[in-house]
């Protein structure tokens, strides 16, 4: 916001209402696009259920590791860091704070240990409960396995 | 002049700004604002057409004679036409206004935004089967670290007869001379010999019956006999063992030293 504030010269009502008018112009015209305000920042994107056509079309905005190690507390939440940590091993620390940075997860002290679970930011970012992702994933590892036994 | 200009641009292949002026400072008499930098587009424009294809060497080459010819003729008006306080007086002209409007307009470099898109949902659950492939590769190699046996040589010296031996090594090299030097000890310069040398070598230090110099850090060990211990070698009991046992620290210390 400072740095529209800065690039525009106009105050901070004036922006939002600008802002909002933009939101307004694109939803009514069923773009691709959508605006929206993340920690502070605004955003305009790619909407959640068009993404997987554009997906090639460039990088993922976080590392590899980082999504698994998100995946695998999304998969088993809550849970203990120390499990993350069992799963994923020492890099999943640097991986959990940056996760709780960005409000993707959010940890309890429990003992000596964290338990960690996914948040409201979480399910707005994929577009689904966390309820139901938490399912997909059992029935992914169920699949997985089956799968896996068949293979070996 | 013009004419000049425009053959060196479309002729020669390579053109710099060292060229260009020196072409223009062949010509006597030369004034910038002889040529005409639109007529040379212009004639660039019509070249183009003729070839009927882009030529990107070219389209530079014209570019780049078209700003230095610009920035020649801007240094001209500048530092000869224009006086210090004429300069000052077309600055003050453009009022205070007309300054914050052309600022308005000037181009706001792009906040850096990231060229990056978001993590699908079926990317999260497709990693998932990522991370329990590793973790299931780790579970194996932990297995199979842990199942692993690991043979150990350990060779095994009398240290009481190494000890003997060098003693009566040192007294017979002190039959035939007056100085004994740990090099002269040495079978070879091969590690495990000189170790095989040097632990001996602490314990009669440690027993009196020699004593060790060393000068300079990593230099020779001068061995100087000790007159009170001038017979046979008599190693005592407590020294009997094979690992050293305490003394374990002073020969790792001084070992580093030789």
């Amino acid at each position: 916001m400072e740095e529209l504030e800065r690039a525009t010269k106009k105050n901070r009502e004036e922006i939002l209402e600008t802002i909002d008018q933009l939101q307004k112009e694109y939803d009514s015209r069923e773009t691709g696009i959508q605006i929206y305000e993340d920690q502070g920042v605004w955003k305009m994107e790619v909407k959640t259920a068009l993404l997987p056509s554009v997906k090639n079309a460039m990088p993922k905005e976080f590392p590899k590791s980082l999504i698994e190690t998100l995946a695998v507390i999304t998969w088993k939440q809550p849970i203990k860091q120390s499990l993350v940590v069992e799963i994923r091993g020492n890099k999943a620390y640097k991986h959990i704070n940056l996760l709780i940075r960005k409000d993707f997860v959010e940890a309890k002290k429990l003992g000596r240990t964290l338990l960690l679970k996914t948040t409201q930011k979480f399910s707005d970012y994929f577009g689904e409960e966390e309820r139901t992702v938490k399912e997909m994933m059992e029935q992914y590892t169920k699949t997985y396995k089956k799968t896996k036994r068949f293979r070996e | 002049m013009q004419d000049q200009i425009v053959t060196l641009v479309f002729s020669k292949s390579e053109i710099t700004w060292e060229t260009l002026l020196l072409e223009i400072v062949k010509q006597e008499g030369f004034n910038p604002w002889d040529i005409n930098i639109s007529a040379l587009t212009e004639r660039y424009v019509k070249t183009i057409r003729r070839l009927e294809k882009l030529d990107f060497k070219l389209s530079g080459k014209v570019l780049l004679a078209a700003s230095i010819l610009l920035r020649i003729k801007a240094d001209h008006i500048l530092e000869k036409e224009v006086s210090k306080q004429e300069k000052q007086e077309i600055l003050e002209e453009i009022k205070e206004e007309e300054l914050d409007e052309l600022n308005k307009k000037k181009i706001i470099p792009r906040i850096p935004m990231p060229r990056e898109r978001r993590v699908t949902l079926n990317e999260l659950v497709e990693s998932l089967r990522k991370a329990i492939e590793v973790k299931e590769r780790r579970v194996i190699r932990h297995g199979e670290i842990a199942k692993r046996k690991i043979e150990v040589e350990f060779k095994k010296k009398n240290i009481v007869s190494r000890i003997k031996n060098l003693y009566q090594n040192i007294l017979s090299f002190f039959n035939k001379k007056k100085e004994v030097f740990f090099t002269d000890l040495l079978p070879s310069k091969k590690r495990d010999d000189v170790v095989d040398t040097f632990v001996p070598l602490v314990f009669l230090a440690d027993e009196n019956k020699i004593t060790l110099e060393q000068e300079k850090l990593f230099g020779e060990i001068r061995i100087k006999k000790n007159e009170d211990f001038g017979g046979s070698p008599d190693v005592r009991e407590e020294h009997r063992s094979d690992d050293g046992g305490a003394r374990k620290s002073d020969q790792k210390k001084q070992g580093r030293d030789t």
